[in-house]
């Protein structure tokens, strides 16, 4: 036989990777003379292309699967992929825009056949490049979150976990993306070191003035308080009276917590708390009012009074020039802070409050904290259960719901009048209404679907039982 | 994951969660689109081989640290892929006769790979048992790179006359086609490709034989005492080759060599190695060595360069390291008539200096002989 005088990987791969898939020798199925060794796939978004990490973590799936293969295990590695809704919905309305369709024209189902048509287009790519990385998957198990029976696990999980009183709607601070007009999660928030201006500005009062310190002058009109603290001897004589907000004449109370440090800048805060997540937890304390001046894309809206219209970032300008004129303004200062912004589009982030779904952690979240701490769960290296530990120990609600339309989109349905039942589906609702509020003469149509999808992370935390059917059949 | 695992299975749903570091590029920063320092994994497999880049990714990952990536690791890694094809190459252009019977030499060189082989597989097995998966790929990638082309190939190719390789016996021929199979067998998971084409034209397969199938190397028995001989013989053999290059002295030009030992029967069973591995003319076993001369555990060794040595710049060579040597010896013993070092100074700390000091010692006592020899 003629040996090639050097080698030629592209031949070779081609070649054996057809014979190996022909052949199907990474198939598997359960066999009870066999140890089961499995690996599902860490789902890549379905809608993406292979880059460096996804090469590092599958060489080692596909090092561990074939290794166990040959030690007469029966291996079985599941591949597949996620519906990463932020991601994909971002792509595809980026594609219609430079079609010339912009997503507010359509309606939902118009959207989320284009998403779908997409998904055909490019779902494909990533597990193709895997397969020329040599992944031994057995790829008659390709699963994607969004398929008929994993869409179902979910609906399913979400009517359990509500029925269990550990899924709640309720008022939230969430991580505002005013470009792609949704809430993103705290691990999507990129913080940046900006250069800003600190502007000081006056507040005048009946009984004396106040100065405060702000990089946000254009949420003055949202200001519910000003926050001094307690021992401070500089503004006894303030507590409980008001001073007025600037160029809006509004009165605002003087309010104290120690929560405000003495030394930090004029001593004064002012109090925002629909912009703020720290002034939030101060105004539910005080019981402060919330006042939301921005709209969904940022700009100011008419409870600002001024300004209405105008963008964050052109109001901010706007307003020192205006407080300059009234004299109200004291100084500006060159300051440097961290902002946050959207790991997806760039933007700012805005703290917002907003109704959300949201899931209780704590009690869910407790025997994986225990199991992990006793090493029954084990984690490779170990120095990363000190981390497990801190982020259990923590563990805040996670807010589960998402501006978008293509996921799973939440089963709760509204009546006319706000009541919201939770259920599979549209006529499982009405049937609860029917029982619950004898309510006989609604019909399907009056009821509305909560608009909103849930976080891409709510399908993937099932993905290890939900590729096999184990949710919807638990003996599977 | 696990969260949901305990809610809805009441039972963990893994046993082991391996966690992976960040790629990084060279400085250190991360890999983005913006930043354009993300390379095409499809282009990199297109240059170097699927192979290539999977072993390229893992020699250095160890698990949950940032791996700094640079192309020059897939560059090893294709390295690696055209090592084991050119061993592969050589082994199957063998000529093989029934009529040689296997030298003694051979013989050795096939136990001390088993040896060593079984060595490397047990050590494989407790990095995979660990997850020491970066671990687990250099073992592997040593015992192919250095053991078996560096070593192993070397003592057991057959001899080139004429520009002609003589034929090897079969024996020797069939063992290093098993060795070659267990090989790819170990090293498959790493390289499937290279190693499933290497693994179906070593032997006639069955039809849809894989080696996906193949049993993963077990190990079994270690010779400990052979692998420390080799140890020594490796020994040997690079000083023979590094004294002849400082010496300018051709490869080609065969040597005598002069052993003093007290065991002369163990190393007679590697006087073919040592012959063919060292190019050396004659061995003699010797009260005292002469030449150049090495002290390797309790024998000491001569190599006889002749007239290819210069003795007046070797003397001169000597000398000069005899002097660096007796300052160096003098400057430790400083360190060690200082109280102060000597009581407050760790005690490994001092013993390694005490060491020091009985190796220029005896370094000092053979130049001070070599040099007495040669005038």
């Amino acid at each position: 036989m003629e040996i090639s005088k050097t080698y030629n990987p592209k031949e070779i791969e081609d070649k054996w990777y057809q014979y190996w898939i022909e052949n199907k020798f990474f198939s598997s199925k359960p066999n009870p003379d066999k140890e089961p060794y499995s690996i599902v796939i860490p789902p890549p978004n379905v809608t993406g292309v292979l880059h460096m990490g996804h090469m590092l973590n599958n060489t080692i799936q596909d090092v561990l699967i074939r290794k166990a293969r040959m030690e007469g295990k029966e291996a079985c590695w599941v591949p597949g992929t996620d519906h990463a809704s932020i991601a994909t919905e971002a792509k595809v309305v980026n594609m219609l825009k430079e079609k010339g369709i912009n997503k507010a024209d359509l309606n939902r189902e118009e959207f989320i056949a284009y998403c779908w048509e997409w998904t055909e287009k490019y779902g494909g790519i990533i597990l193709s490049q895997l397969r020329k990385l040599g992944a031994s998957c057995d790829w008659d198990r390709t699963r994607f979150t969004m398929e008929d029976a994993l869409y179902d696990s979910v609906i399913d999980v979400f009517v359990d976990l509500h029925n269990k009183g550990d899924i709640y709607r309720g008022y939230r601070m969430v991580n505002w993306d005013p470009q792609a007009k949704t809430t993103v999660s705290d691990e999507e928030v990129i913080t940046i070191e900006r250069p800003q201006k600190l502007v000081y500005i006056r507040y005048d009062g009946a009984d004396g003035d106040v100065v405060i310190a702000t990089t946000r002058p254009e949420t003055i009109m949202a200001d519910a308080a000003i926050c001094v603290n307690p021992e401070d001897e500089r503004y006894q004589n303030l507590i409980g009276k008001t001073v007025k907000i600037p160029l809006i004449d509004r009165e605002i109370k003087v309010i104290a917590d120690d929560y405000v440090e003495v030394e930090f800048g004029t001593g004064c805060l002012k109090v925002t708390p629909a912009h703020d997540q720290n002034d939030f937890e101060l105004g539910k304390k005080h019981d402060l009012e919330v006042i939301d001046i921005l709209t969904d894309d940022a700009k100011l809206n008419e409870k600002a009074l001024i300004l209405v219209g105008e963008d964050r970032f052109v109001a901010r300008k706007m307003i020192v020039k205006m407080l300059d004129k009234a004299g109200h303004l004291v100084k500006v200062e060159d300051y440097t802070s961290n902002v946050g912004t959207s790991e997806r589009t760039g933007a700012v982030i805005e703290p917002k409050i907003s109704l959300q779904w949201f899931l209780k952690m704590e009690r869910l979240s407790d025997p994986a904290w225990k199991k992990v701490m006793d090493d029954t769960v084990k984690l490779i290296p170990g120095k990363f259960k000190n981390t497990y530990n801190h982020w259990m120990e923590n563990v805040r609600d996670w807010c589960i719901s998402r501006q978008l339309w293509w996921g799973h989109r939440i089963p709760a349905f509204y009546m006319e009048d706000g009541r919201c039942i939770v259920a599979k589906t549209k006529s499982e609702a009405l049937k609860i209404a029917r029982d619950k509020y004898q309510l006989f003469a609604l019909s399907e149509k009056d009821l509305t679907q909560d608009e909103d999808v849930l976080d891409t992370w709510f399908s993937s935390w099932l993905w290890p039982m939900s590729v096999f059917d184990g949710i919807r059949n638990p003996d599977n | 994951m696990i969260i949901a695992g305990y809610e809805y299975k009441g039972e963990k749903p893994f046993e082991n969660v391996y966690l992976t570091g960040i790629v990084r590029d060279k400085q250190g920063r991360k890999m983005s689109k913006s930043l354009g320092n993300s390379p095409d994994p499809i282009e990199l497999m297109n240059k170097y081989g699927a192979d290539g880049v999977r072993t390229g990714m893992l020699f250095s990952s160890p698990a949950g640290n940032d791996l700094p990536f640079d192309e020059k690791l897939c560059e090893q890694g294709r390295n690696f892929s055209n090592k084991i094809w050119n061993a592969y190459r050589l082994v199957m252009g063998w000529n093989v006769s029934d009529d040689i019977k296997a030298s003694p030499g051979n013989e050795m060189a096939i136990a001390w790979f088993r040896s060593k082989f079984n060595a490397t597989v047990a050590e494989v097995l407790d990095h995979y048992s660990k997850y020491r998966m970066s671990d687990a790929l250099l073992s592997t990638y040593n015992l192919i790179w250095s053991d078996l082309c560096s070593q192993y190939l070397e003592m057991i190719k057959p001899a080139y006359v004429d520009g002609q390789s003589l034929p090897i016996d079969a024996k020797s021929y069939a063992a290093s086609i098993n060795f070659f199979e267990e090989l790819m067998e170990l090293v498959h998971p790493w390289t499937p490709f290279i190693s499933e084409d290497i693994w179906q034209n070593l032997k006639e397969r069955e039809e849809k034989a894989t080696i996906c199938y193949a049993p993963f190397p077990k190990g079994g028995e270690v010779d400990k005492a052979l692998l420390g001989q080799f140890e020594e013989l490796f020994e040997l053999v690079s000083w023979i080759r590094n004294t002849r290059q400082s010496k300018q002295i051709s490869p080609k030009e065969a040597l005598p060599l002069g052993i003093k030992t007290t065991d002369s029967s163990k190393i007679k069973k590697l006087s073919g190695l040592i012959t063919k591995l060292g190019n050396i003319s004659e061995i003699t076993f010797e009260k005292e060595v002469s030449g150049i001369t090495l002290v390797l555990k309790s024998n000491e060794y001569g190599l006889n360069l002749g007239d290819s040595l210069d003795e007046d710049a070797e003397r001169e060579n000597m000398s000069k390291e005899l002097e660096y040597t007796r300052g160096f010896k003098s400057s430790v013993e400083k360190k060690l008539s200082n109280e102060r070092f000597v009581n407050n100074a760790k005690p490994e700390v001092v013993q390694r200096e005490r060491e020091k000091l009985a190796d220029a010692e005896s370094k000092i006592k053979a130049l001070e002989d070599a040099l007495a020899k040669l005038s």
